[in-house]
């Protein structure tokens, strides 16, 4: 069943051939990849699947343990409760997060049927955080 | 034309490439589209309005959809709503057409469908459309139909905003909509309120007598879920129309009310099974009146005529799905309960009494569907149902529907589906019980009709062909007979066939061109366009998207007789997204005011006028 059915979604979803976890992996580690912050990127993430594809790319460390991570993604705010990295820079998969989280300085995460992406620069600065050119159009001084 | 010049100008230098993060995070958009999730190939032959495409048309209305579907032509009804009307068929025909918003399934007891009642709903609440032609009456469970338009709600965890909307048209008529959905943890809710002032040109009749169809329509919509447990969706609307022509030759005054209100309940159960439960509660007041008198049905002339009427609906659905090797079976059990009413029928001031037919009709369904997979490439479903049929008034029956559905991938480039599906149209209470100006036929039977429906599609690199064909053969059609005053099961041969062809060119993913035609054959009678074509192109350009669409339909001799020339409506918009909270659209509709037109009494209206729309979207 499993691959016929995969075979028509690759078949008749125009376009659609990359699944959406590959996509949001590639945007994340497109974010990553233009920030700095005076060292080598390590990534943990409270997401398997993101994880998971990260690994695949040779752009990108990742580590499995996220006291030994210098930018964290999460998508649940308690994934970093009492741990090792609750103090380092976080990156989050939902908006509502930028404000239960305050080492958080960036977000990626659905608003009005769209996908989106802010990074908040007054964080971005506390964290010691350089942006690429690319992401300043995703540059915003504020939570709204 | 320096609009329409304006558009193409702008359109055609626009296809370039986005790159970057953009049109990354348009990749991912269309990567995550929720009709990936529930559209269903073996079903029909399918048509997709995305959230982007309906977004970027500007759709407000049912109607914008409604226009462009192919076999189909949007016309006018007598009372001034919208009859969405299969080619080459006559408005007066049973175009056994079903609309679902999200499980739940409209009904009507006017028209069978919602297709009059909803035609001015507004879209602000749903993520996607899918229009499925020759459509599985099995696995969609409820009353068969030959096309189901399936309304799915937004997901409130990809809106996470209130967006307030609000138009003004050239018309003077205006729309009002706000929605606001949020998901916490593992619960959601979406709430969307839309109100609604519709204008139109004044018409005049055969006498000379002034007609309008304003309205004025509220409605609400609203859900609660928690996540792979419950969901209970809700709606109500309210629209108040004038009556157009109404009844008869000579209108004076009236108006139509219709009120609609449902609930509906859906448990996920263990397993894969599916509980649903829902009540439906709609009335209709018909006020109206006429100089020369209304024809009743008991041969009496009425100057003022005042009919309510309404019905309650009750659904209950147990359906189960089950995977087996290579079967992935589909079970199901559901009773439907419908009640009329007739509230009161005043002619003159006086009450009349009715000789009222069946008020009862209680569904009792039971259907199973088996999609097989031969092999990687071909896979074959095969499914049943059995409705059995009480009226409490005529003799208990049961009918069947089966179906065959083939689909197969013949090479990297090629796929090939196919559909063969016996079914049948069961009549409406209008047809059976009441109408005040016909004398009802309790009689009636079903109409039994068989299609064969097959398309082939070829898809490479940015390119998407599809051909479509088909034959339909019905059985004892159920039409009104002039001599005799009532609906009647014709023996005459009522059979067509068809075939359309579409193009879809992707410059980029959010620039595209679709290109569609259709022709529907018939050996007697054509009474609306048996051709037409559709052109949509889709651009986005750094902060703005563009919109243009071309509906074309053939000419055709009306039922009362009159030519109606081809109609070619187009339809073009603008969208500027000003900054992250405001977004500014500009949109006319039926440009060129040459939108194929539909004979009522003299008059000759378009279902959409020209008309152009101001709106302003503020996102909180």
């Amino acid at each position: 069943m499993k691959k016929f059915f995969l075979l028509l979604l690759l078949t008749f979803s125009l376009f659609a051939s990359d699944s959406k976890d590959v996509l949001r992996a590639q945007i994340i580690e497109k974010i990553i990849s233009n920030i700095s912050i005076n060292e080598v990127i390590t990534v943990w993430s409270d997401n398997k699947e993101l994880i998971a594809e990260f690994r695949k790319s040779s752009n990108i460390i990742t580590t499995d343990d996220c006291g030994k991570a210098n930018i964290v993604v999460i998508e649940n705010a308690k994934n970093i409760e009492n741990k090792d990295c609750k103090n380092k820079p976080v990156f989050v998969l939902n908006y509502n997060l930028l404000k239960d989280v305050p080492e958080s300085f960036g977000a990626f995460f659905w608003k009005k049927g769209r996908p989106n992406i802010v990074l908040i620069k007054p964080r971005t600065l506390s964290h010691g955080i350089t942006i690429a050119k690319e992401l300043e159009a995703y540059v915003e001084e504020k939570i709204w | 034309m320096h609009i329409f010049a304006f558009f193409v100008l702008f359109s055609t230098l626009v296809f370039a490439q986005e790159q970057g993060l953009d049109n990354l995070l348009s990749e991912y958009r269309e990567a995550s589209e929720l009709s990936h999730q529930t559209k269903q190939e073996k079903s029909g032959h399918v048509t997709i309005f995305t959230r982007a495409n309906l977004d970027k048309m500007q759709a407000y209305t049912l109607n914008d959809i409604f226009k462009t579907l192919k076999m189909f032509t949007l016309k006018n009804s007598s009372f001034g709503s919208t009859a969405l009307v299969k080619s080459p068929y006559s408005e007066h025909s049973m175009s056994s057409v079903k609309i679902y918003i999200n499980s739940y399934e409209v009904t009507s007891i006017t028209a069978g469908t919602g297709i009059a009642q909803f035609g001015k709903m507004g879209l602000n609440h749903i993520d996607h459309i899918e229009v499925y032609q020759a459509s599985n009456a099995i696995a969609f469970h409820g009353e068969p139909g030959n096309m189901t338009i399936k309304l799915y709600t937004k997901n409130p965890s990809r809106e996470n905003a209130t967006v307030l909307q609000g138009s003004t048209d050239s018309k003077g008529g205006n729309r009002g909509q706000i929605i606001d959905a949020q998901n916490f943890d593992e619960y959601s809710y979406l709430a969307n309120i839309d109100v609604s002032g519709n204008k139109f040109d004044k018409e005049k009749n055969i006498n000379n007598k002034e007609l309008s169809r304003d309205s004025g329509r509220g409605q609400l919509y609203i859900n609660f879920a928690k996540k792979n447990d419950y969901f209970i969706e809700g709606g109500a609307s309210k629209e108040k129309s004038d009556i157009f022509n109404g009844f008869a030759k000579n209108v004076e005054s009236g108006d139509i009310t219709t009120t609609y209100s449902y609930l509906q309940f859906t448990k996920n159960l263990p397993s894969q099974t599916e509980f649903i439960i829902s009540g439906t509660y709609e009335n209709v007041d018909v006020k109206s009146s006429d100089t020369f008198g209304i024809p009743l049905f008991d041969t009496s002339l009425s100057n003022n005529l005042d009919v309510a009427s309404g019905s309650y609906t009750y659904d209950i659905l147990l359906q189960k799905h089950h995977n087996y090797e290579d079967h992935n079976f589909l079970f199901g059990a559901e009773a439907k309960l419908k009640t009329f009413f007739l509230n009161s029928l005043h002619s003159n001031g006086i009450e009349k009494s009715y000789p009222i037919g069946p008020k009862n009709l209680d569904i009792y369904m039971l259907f199973a569907e088996d999609s097989y997979d031969i092999n990687e490439e071909h896979q074959i479903t095969l499914g049943a149902k059995a409705d059995y049929h009480d009226n409490h008034f005529t003799k208990a029956d049961t009918e069947y529907i089966l179906r065959l559905a083939y689909l197969a991938k013949l090479s990297k480039e090629l796929s090939f589906k196919g559909f063969v599906q016996k079914g049948y149209v069961y009549p409406i209470f209008s047809q059976t019980t009441f109408s005040p100006v016909i004398t009802p036929n309790p009689n009636l039977k079903v109409s039994k009709n068989r299609i064969m429906k097959a398309e082939i599609e070829y898809k490479k690199e940015k390119l998407a062909l599809t051909f479509g064909t088909g034959v339909s053969k019905s059985k004892d059609g159920i039409v009104f007979n002039q001599t005799e005053g009532t609906y009647v099961n014709s023996n005459k041969n009522s059979d067509f066939s068809q075939f359309f062809i579409n193009l879809e060119y992707r410059f980029s993913v959010e620039n595209k061109l679709l290109a569609e035609y259709f022709r529907a054959y018939k050996d007697n009678y054509s009474f609306t366009s048996d051709k037409g074509a559709l052109v949509q192109l889709y651009t986005t350009f750094g902060k703005f998207d563009f919109y243009n669409e071309l509906v074309y339909r053939s000419s055709y001799v009306s039922v009362d007789g009159v030519y109606m020339d081809a109609g070619y409506d187009y339809t073009a918009g603008a969208i500027y997204h000003y900054s992250e909270n405001l977004n500014i659209k500009l949109k006319g509709e039926n440009i060129f005011n040459k939108a194929i037109e539909t004979s009522i009494n003299g008059a000759k209206i378009p279902a959409l006028e020209r008309r152009g729309i101001l709106t302003l979207e503020y996102i909180f």
